[in-house]
């Protein structure tokens, strides 16, 4: 039996200790795509503020620099620790860190030093794994990394934390002794109970979140999560504009037809084309129900969004290349598609190429771009800023 | 519902830039006696794209009559002739 096509979903977040402005954690991931892995490093600089984020900030990038170059772990530990600059207060160096490294396939490898102990949630529940103690030597003195490793199967979970989230709400009535692994396992249990398909984001921000609120809304320290999911990927079926010959209208009817997974249509000759090849009405509003600045939005059995082509799009590429975090909060169609956009992990898409003599007229506004050249740099942005897997064809 | 006149406003690209998008609210500029009739809905598109047809945009189309370079005026008219 063939394996099933998995993809790796990495998502996080983190607060800031109260009343500072830089957050001590640093969380930094990498895809390499010709080696078909991840690698994804958490650290907690020591204290909190600028000195912490420079701590941290050197020590993940220095551990994703020597996973790329695959440098034995005692090695890489042991040349993190002797870079980092000493504390004058504490007279030591430290940062903590957790590095993964997952290929394709599930095959993990975990290194930890200092943080809490990670996670793997799996069917709901979470499970134990081996560790190896590792020995380094620090300037005459002896500490230890965590080795492990494991496979991570379809819809797993690996969450990672720092200790501001394990240690949230400390000297609390309810939790005297802070949340604990105990208090953050339970929580993840019943999120995970309540949607088991929650995304890597979502989760991540959740804990987070649930952390604050332990600490009363003043962290007492930085807090970071992060959580990478294995699972079937989301496809998504974009389509816009004509074919450039009419014969292949009957083939666009058939991929809208056969596609498993979510399907938008941009724009009204497209729409009008898959409504007359399968046979199924287009649906429109009532113009009451109308809003925003762009042309409204109709539906279609089996197709989980008609706009209108090219305003609409051009709004979609302004979207995406302005956005900052990947989270939206409008509601007009472009808004619409961008969510659907980012929700997807696989997105196909088909240009039909036959040029609309309409727009050709001089008297449009110039924002009315080729279709061709918008799709390009929809595209381009989807894979390159939001790290999507796209297909395109032009038709 | 079933009673009223359906006008349906095209608002494919080169309708709703020629007016379409004004033509959305045509229902708050009809005369008092009319705006009850009547049924507004948008449509993705009514035919400019079709080859061979020199578009005149915005297409607004009155239970199935088609109305091309649609206006207020034009589709009160339209709207009288018929309610007569």
């Amino acid at each position: 039996m063939k394996p099933k096509n998995m993809i790796i979903e990495i998502g996080s977040y983190q607060l800031c200790k109260h009343d500072n402005s830089v957050c001590g954690d640093t969380f930094l991931s990498c895809k390499i795509k010709n080696e078909n892995r991840f690698i994804a490093v958490l650290s907690d600089g020591l204290g909190s503020g600028i000195k912490a984020n420079v701590l941290s900030s050197m020590t993940s990038s220095m551990a994703i620099g020597f996973r790329l170059h695959n440098t034995p772990v005692i090695e890489l530990a042991k040349s993190i620790m002797d870079t980092l600059p000493i504390d004058s207060e504490r007279n030591i160096s430290y940062s903590t860190f957790s590095i993964i490294d997952v290929d394709f396939d599930g095959e993990t490898s975990i290194v930890e030093y200092g943080n809490p102990s990670f996670f793997i949630w799996r069917n709901g529940k979470s499970v134990q794994q081996e560790k190896e103690k590792i020995e380094v030597m620090q300037n005459n003195k002896k500490s230890y990394v965590l080795l492990s490793k494991c496979n991570l199967q379809e819809n797993d979970r690996l969450i990672v934390v720092t200790d501001g989230i394990t240690q949230s709400g400390i000297g609390n009535a309810i939790t005297p002794f802070g949340w604990g692994s105990e208090g953050l396992t339970e929580f993840i249990e019943r999120q995970i109970d309540q949607s088991s398909t929650v995304s890597a984001s979502d989760l991540s921000r959740a804990i987070v979140m649930k952390a604050q609120q332990n600490d009363a809304f003043r962290m007492k320290d930085d807090a970071s999560c992060a959580v990478i999911y294995r699972r079937v990927p989301r496809h998504l079926l974009l389509c816009s504009g004509p074919p450039y010959s009419e014969s292949r209208d009957k083939y666009l009817g058939e991929t809208v037809s056969g596609y498993k997974g979510k399907i938008i249509l941009c724009g009204g000759t497209t729409a009008k084309i898959v409504s007359r090849e399968l046979h199924r009405e287009v649906i429109c509003l009532p113009i009451e129900k109308m809003r925003g600045d762009l042309p409204p939005v109709a539906s279609m059995e089996g197709v989980d969004l008609i706009s209108e082509g090219i305003l609409t799009l051009g709004k979609v590429l302004e979207i995406l290349e302005n956005m900052k975090v990947p989270d939206i909060t409008e509601h007009d169609p472009a808004a619409s598609i961008v969510r659907y956009l980012l929700n997807a992990d696989i997105i196909d898409v088909i240009v039909g190429t036959r040029i609309n003599e309409a727009h050709q007229d001089p008297n449009l506004p110039v924002e009315l771009e080729i279709r061709r050249s918008v799709m390009k740099r929809i595209i381009s942005c989807l894979e390159t800023k939001f790290l999507k897997e796209t297909n395109v064809q032009f038709i | 519902m079933e009673n009223k006149i359906k006008i349906r406003v095209c608002v494919g690209t080169y309708c709703y830039v020629y007016g379409g998008n004004e033509l959305k609210e045509i229902k708050d500029k009809l005369p008092s006696a009319l705006k009850d009739k009547v049924y507004v809905e948008a449509s993705v598109c009514l035919g400019c794209d079709a080859k061979g047809v020199v578009p005149k945009p915005p297409y607004v189309e009155i239970d199935g009559h088609l109305i091309p370079e649609a206006n207020t005026e034009k589709i009160i008219s339209y709207l009288m002739e018929i309610t007569k």
